[in-house]
């Protein structure tokens, strides 16, 4: 830090320990602490305090930290503050998504202190020197944080698609980790996705009825119905499109394989399926796109009726 | 006192506040916990499904950082199984009964250290 100015620092994590945390270990007289536990303060405080820099959690009870991102993209007043995403999401997908959505660093939890103040440190020092809307004033973000953004983007994937080139070779696995694309897999063990237990799961779960417009369908496909639901809505609520534009793609990817007679390693499992196993996974993908849009109708529905 | 000290001070003292905030996690743990035990799940279950997910990725990322690198293992561990179940991989089952016990027996070894600091 070059001592010009008192920095302010905005913290989210719905965790109060990991705030004490970063909070003591960045306990300096030139650093303003600001805290949130949610994405709906975070958004507030970001805009009320314009802070030179903010820490986000991805995971928090309503907004996530993707989606407070985007957000504070598309806010004029707000869409230059760095943001170094600090996650316990640790496959190379997310780190490459909180990078490609514009996060100078994305640090994984659990975390070496002494690293991750010593980075933060040197964000800061950065945005000590510049001169954008935050000035007091100046050290607002403004053309050096957009390049340091972009020159940390271009880097990562640079770096990582080199070592995959060095270390893996061609080695489907390690792109399909990568870019989160099923990719055809032509051996490996075929194990059925259903068992009795999932049977079970799914006559209990069978009476739940959350989105009328589905119509009746098989037991696999209630449980699909109940977990996506849940999950869509925990975790994705307010960025229906890009969940819709992301599971279609990999839906149509799967059908492709499919018809052409290929296995498909599933996304973000050790899963492997091919023929009737992939048909029936296929089917249960189509279902959760329709739920997903049904849910998205609703979300619609209702505020247009709140409004 | 070099800075690296001064930091580890301040590490060593969240550590106990960490600790002595074990009791609580798991006071909402452990009825998730039974929950999930109960044959035939619904949506309850569902629900405490993604509660667990939540507290055992929040664990897993935390502990380790105080020192508890056992509970941030058995944390994971619960994590991804939750996940797995969530995402419609696995249905719940004995390996995620046993990962969340796991769990809750290393949260159980932790509390010691805020007892006696």
């Amino acid at each position: 830090m070059n001592g010009q100015r008192t920095m302010k620092l905005l913290i989210v994590d719905d965790e109060e320990i990991n705030i004490k945390l970063l909070a003591s270990i960045l306990e300096d007289k030139k650093i303003t602490p600001l805290f949130a536990t949610n994405g709906s303060d975070a958004l507030a405080m970001a805009r009320k305090e314009l802070p030179d820099l903010i820490l986000l959690d991805v995971i928090m009870p309503d907004i996530d930290g993707y989606e407070v991102c985007k957000r504070l993209q598309a806010d004029p007043a707000t869409k230059d503050i760095p943001i170094i995403f600090l996650t316990g999401q640790r496959s190379a997908v997310d780190e490459a998504k909180g990078l490609d959505m514009g996060a100078v660093d994305y640090i994984f939890k659990p975390y070496d202190p002494h690293i991750v103040r010593s980075k933060i440190q040197n964000q800061l020092a950065l945005r000590g020197g510049g001169s954008g809307k935050n000035s007091a004033g100046g050290g607002g973000a403004g053309a050096r944080g957009l390049s340091q953004r972009a020159v940390a983007a271009a880097a990562v994937v640079v770096i990582a698609v080199v070592a995959g080139v060095i270390f893996f070779g061609s080695d489907s696995e390690f792109f399909q980790g990568l870019f989160g694309e099923d990719v055809p897999e032509a051996t490996g063990p075929q194990p059925r996705l259903a068992d009795n237990a999932d049977q079970r799961l799914a006559v209990g779960l069978g009476a739940a009825t959350l989105c009328g417009e589905i119509p009746p369908v098989e037991w696999w496909d209630y449980k699909t119905h109940v977990t996506v639901a849940i999950r869509v809505r925990s975790r994705f609520e307010g960025d229906w499109d890009a969940y819709i534009d992301v599971w279609t793609a990999r839906y149509d990817n799967l059908v492709k394989l499919f018809e052409d007679g290929a296995a498909a390693r599933v996304v973000d499992t050790d899963v492997v399926l091919a023929g009737a196993d992939l048909q029936n996974y296929v089917s249960q993908m189509a279902t959760r796109l329709d739920v997903t849009k049904c849910l998205a109708n609703e979300a619609q529905a209702a505020a247009v009726r709140a409004n | 006192m070099a800075e690296s000290e001064k930091l580890q001070a301040k590490l060593d003292a969240l550590r106990v506040t960490f600790a002595n905030g074990i009791a609580e996690r798991l006071d909402r743990i452990r009825p998730d916990r039974k929950i999930l035990a109960v044959d035939g799940l619904g949506e309850e279950a569902a629900e405490a499904l993604v509660r667990v997910h939540r507290e055992s990725h929040s664990l897993a990322g935390t502990a380790p950082v105080f020192g508890f690198d056992e509970l941030g293992k058995s944390a994971r561990e619960a994590e991804e199984s939750a996940q797995a179940c969530i995402a419609g991989t696995t249905a719940p089952g004995a390996p995620l009964a046993d990962a969340i016990d796991r769990m809750i027996g290393d949260l159980e070894t932790a509390a010691e250290a805020g007892d006696v600091a």
